[in-house]
């Protein structure tokens, strides 16, 4: 499969004022810290983390909202870090986005039809669309996503959470993008609409050919829909692979005591006691080693000391976790011995 | 460039409201001010000493003729209101206007682009704001020409800081805001994105703050001619009249209290006009 | 066995399988809203108990009413645009209605607790943790000496490590999930026989939730407290709750034990959500898709509130809105496909 986005080493660090007046002190918010990951071409990538995981800031980072520290990204083979102006004009035209709060995405002053049509007069300036033409593509768009033209005229306030989001999506990809970024699309809409809006985005990547980065926490719905995903803590990705894959198979105590704790609606079933103690650590100043070892039940001294790095240990799976490579690795080389 | 028309006819059918209070106050004032010289009983200028100090014409020792009254020279106090209107009204709508207009550029540019323009605007504008206005006001007559244009300049330069304060809040918290970052993210430019997104959402705050200003310039523009840095004589305004008046007080009680009747009521007009237009503008307010 | 269709306490009691004695009984609650744009019914005949020692699941999605009940149990309704025109709140047999608000007063932290969504709006910021703790206590008239280490048992006992050092610090100085354990920790200071958690764990990340729900859990139990969960997560309820009661445009449309409602969903709409909810253990082609929107409080479709958007509405559905009928003696629902004989 032909990759679409290349994250190479990504380093975001926001300095933190704390303290002094003349000589002013910064920490380091070390939110995003040495990520790679690659996404094909039509594969639905999800990011999972809880708050201080850093996805929201690697989103912001992939769109170009935020400078990186370091590191690269390459999108169609292009490094998009060392985009000029119009570079990045063309780069907004195949990279888009929807964010969670639907409400705050669109211009309380604008009416539907002109938020929707915004992106191609801001474009497609020097093909001088006319206002007739953009209307009638936004019209187009806003069927496609299931509104019917009666909310053309209307104002944001007039439409509920759920409509509000479809406008969200149509103005995602009018542009025809190849890319699109959701950061938490249905968490803030109610739970009987949730399923109408993932099932539309599931056809809108079928029909126009999309490929998907989805950043959320809802594991339950990340299982549904995305083909690849990964498990991000304090900056750091320590689980990546195929969905069906790790969610079948976890590795990363983290990522195996996320999923414990995800409530289920089976009243039978008998909760293990949490593996997981403690604190989500601070990015500012995070444990040396591996960032999840004070909250891990399994660390062993040489957590302490070196970061442990992402390695394949099953086929299309990959972990960041001294424990479990070397588990794995040992039953691995003890099939070959027997071999 | 994008361009977005006010839509006039959906703004007219959401005026089910039509400010009737406003507009019963202010009409008359703004009738004066742009008729003015058809409507004067007498010449504002014509002095009778014959007939100075009279009291309105209802009460004992009035005269039919004069209205409202006449001052210590004998000019009728009708005509000079009617006189003084213009220049009031003048002073006071150009002065908000130029005021609001730098004021909201400053302001939205210093909230938008932050860091060192967000601080050298703000920098300037804490410095003028320790100044005393009457002060910088008075430096300023000393260095211009007395006249209607300098009041205006002067009174603008005093007001401006305090829209660019305010907008420049407005302006952090609506950029906050996510559809400002999809603007942003679909390449939208700066300038696009503060006229055709910041500003009509920073409507609301300016208009509240320009009725506040009218109110506020009428009352600089009489103390500036109370000082006598401002309109002289035999121009008039409603200040100035106030200003004249302050030994007759116990006296002549017609000559103050009808001149500030006039700003009083003109201030009044102005606020409840501002609160109809403000909610005229925002859809949202469509909704009960 | 009860004729269908019968609303009398009696009948609703015998329905809902109970065990210990009942704390809170609330009947056929109903408070409106008077707005300028018409009568806002948030909550419609609302009925439901709450045994001591057992939590009662309150679920429902946005604007079905189920914060608005919470707040009507302990008189806190926005005054005037609200009123509680109707019903009955019996605790611990008085009607809470009836009392005096001085009276409520008193009996609001002392016997019924709330915890909010928000931790960061429950605590004042300028305040420091041990202050708002030990502001529980004084109300109580505890002795000055007793009270800070009262405070310190009380913020160990919702795990929050060193507590004594922690008294002097401020809210923003704790992360949500401990501030949200403060709260709890304020909550159940006075030991208080009714809790009510508004949608606590919503703003808490996956694993503090799951902490902070053992703890209610095991607070609950603790103090054999009655505990009423506000969610919209049907997994929180699975979990955490014995009794459920879900909740749709201001009225319980279905209520039982949370295993009967689980295994065997009788109304539609509780049918559909758990078949909308996508799977942890497996992936489905398609999302099962409950069509239209939740209906907007100030204006409801005609009879069933439900009816717009339910697979099996019948004619009857948009006419009159159906009445309780026990399902397999273990709750109730009021959907008029249970009718036995047809509608």
């Amino acid at each position: 499969m032909e990759t679409l986005l290349e994250v190479r080493n990504v380093v975001k660090y926001f300095p933190i004022y704390a303290g002094g007046v003349l000589i002013r002190k910064y920490l380091m918010c070390q939110a995003v810290d040495d990520i790679s990951f690659s996404v094909g071409r039509g594969e639905c990538f999800g990011i999972a983390g809880e708050s201080g995981s850093g996805k929201t800031t690697l989103a912001k980072v992939i769109l170009l909202m935020e400078k990186a520290t370091s590191g690269s990204i390459l999108f169609e083979g292009k490094n998009i870090l060392e985009f000029n102006k119009p570079d990045i004009m063309w780069y907004h035209s195949r990279v888009q986005t929807i964010f969670q709060d639907a409400a705050s995405s669109l211009d309380p002053r604008m009416r539907i039809r002109e938020i929707v049509g915004e992106p191609l007069e801001v474009q497609h300036n020097s093909n001088q669309l006319s206002q007739r033409a953009v209307r009638a593509r936004a019209e187009e768009i806003l069927c496609s996503v299931g509104l019917g033209s009666a909310c053309l005229n209307r104002y944001p306030h007039e439409l509920s959470g759920g409509q509000k989001q479809r406008v969200a999506i149509a103005r995602a990809i009018i542009l025809e993008p190849s890319l699109v970024v959701l950061d938490e699309p249905v968490s803030a809409l109610d739970v009987s609409i949730r399923a109408q809006i993932l099932n539309l985005l599931a056809d809108i990547q079928e029909e126009h050919g999309l490929t998907y980065i989805i950043i959320a926490h809802d594991l339950a719905m990340l299982r549904h829909i995305t083909t690849h995903i990964a498990v991000m803590y304090l900056g750091k990705i320590v689980e990546l692979g195929n969905t069906d894959e790790v969610f079948d198979n976890p590795l990363h105590p983290y990522t195996k005591a996320l999923f414990a704790a995800v409530p289920r609606p089976e009243p039978d079933r008998v909760k293990k006691a949490s593996a997981i103690s403690g604190e989500i650590g601070n990015p500012t100043c995070p444990p040396g080693g591996c960032r999840f070892h004070p909250r891990c039940s399994d660390a062993t001294p040489d957590c302490q000391q070196v970061i442990p790095t992402l390695r394949e240990v099953r086929p299309g799976h990959q972990v960041a976790c001294y424990a479990e490579t070397k588990a794995v690795g040992n039953t691995s080389s003890k099939t070959a011995s027997s071999v | 460039m994008g361009h977005r028309r006010i839509d006039l006819t959906a703004v007219f059918r959401r005026a089910r409201k039509f400010p009737v209070l406003p507009v019963i106050l202010l009409m008359p004032f703004l009738v004066w001010g742009i008729f003015g010289p058809l409507l004067y009983p007498h010449d504002p200028t014509a002095m009778n000493l014959s007939m100075a100090l009279r009291p309105p014409s209802w009460v004992a020792g009035g005269d039919p003729a004069f209205l409202l009254g006449t001052d210590s020279l004998g000019r009728d106090l009708l005509s000079r209101l009617i006189e003084g209107a213009r220049a009031s009204l003048l002073v006071s709508v150009f002065a908000v206007i130029l005021s609001g207009f730098i004021g909201v550029t400053l302001g939205m540019t210093a909230g938008y682009v932050g860091k060192t323009t967000d601080n050298v605007i703000m920098r300037i504008v804490d410095a003028e704001m320790s100044i005393p206005g009457i002060l910088l006001i008075m430096l300023l007559s000393a260095i211009l020409e007395r006249g209607l244009t300098t009041i205006i300049i002067s009174i603008s330069v005093v007001f401006w800081t305090g829209y660019a304060r305010v907008i420049r809040g407005e302006t952090l918290s609506i950029t906050q805001r996510d559809f400002v970052a999809l603007a942003k993210v679909t390449g939208c430019s700066t300038f696009r994105i503060l006229i055709n997104h910041i500003l009509p959402n920073l409507v609301n705050t300016i208009m509240v703050l320009s009725t506040l200003q009218i109110g506020m310039a009428i009352m600089m523009e009489a103390s500036i001619t109370f000082l006598g840095l401002g309109i002289q004589p035999p121009d008039t305004a409603w200040g100035l009249m106030i200003a004249e008046s302050r030994i007759y007080m116990s006296t002549a009680w017609w000559i103050p209290t009808f001149s500030g009747l006039c700003i009083t009521i003109t201030i009044l007009g102005a606020n409840l006009f501002g609160d109809w237009l403000r909610d005229t503008l925002d859809p949202r307010r469509r909704q009960v | 066995m009860t004729r269908d269709g019968d609303r009398s306490r009696e009948a609703r009691t015998a329905i809902d399988t109970t065990t210990g004695k009942c704390l809170l009984s609330v009947e056929n609650l109903k408070t409106y809203f008077y707005t300028r744009a018409g009568v806002v019914k948030a909550v419609d005949g609302v009925s439901f108990t709450v045994n001591e020692g057992e939590a009662l699941g309150l679920a429902g999605e946005s604007a079905c009413g189920k914060s608005i009940t919470c707040l009507s149990i302990l008189r806190l309704i926005p005054q005037p645009a609200g009123r509680i025109i109707a019903g009955r709140i019996l605790f611990e047999g008085e009607d809470l209605l009836t009392k005096k608000e001085s009276d409520m007063r008193r009996w609001r932290g002392k016997k019924i607790a709330m915890i909010l969504q928000d931790p960061l709006m429950s605590l004042n910021p300028v305040y420091t943790i041990g202050n708002q703790v030990a502001e529980a206590f004084r109300l109580d008239n505890i002795k000055r000496a007793l009270i800070k280490q009262k405070a310190v048992d009380v913020l160990s006992n919702v795990k929050i490590p060193s507590a004594g050092e922690r008294l002097d610090c401020y809210p923003f100085q704790f992360s949500g999930g401990m501030r949200q354990r403060t709260a709890a920790a304020i909550a159940i200071a006075r030991s208080p026989k009714l809790l009510i958690a508004d949608e606590p764990t919503t703003s808490l990340d996956v694993t503090i939730q799951d902490q902070f729900l053992r703890l209610l859990k095991e607070m609950q139990q603790r103090n054999n407290m009655g505990l009423i969960l506000v969610t919209h997560d049907l997994g929180i309820v699975a979990e955490s709750c014995d009794r459920v009661a879900i909740m749709y445009a201001g009225r319980i449309v279905e209520s039982g034990s949370v295993r009967r409602v689980y295994k065997n969903p009788a109304h539609p709409y509780t049918q559909a959500l758990m078949m909308a909810l996508p799977k942890l253990e497996s992936r489905s082609k398609r999302l099962f898709q409950i069509k239209g929107e939740p209906p907007n409080p100030a204006s409801l479709p005609p009879g069933c509130s439900f009816h717009p958007r339910c697979p099996e509405a019948m004619d009857i559905c948009s006419r009159e809105y159906p009445p309780l009928f026990a399902v397999d003696n273990d709750g109730y629902a009021l959907c008029w496909l249970l009718k036995k004989g047809g509608a």
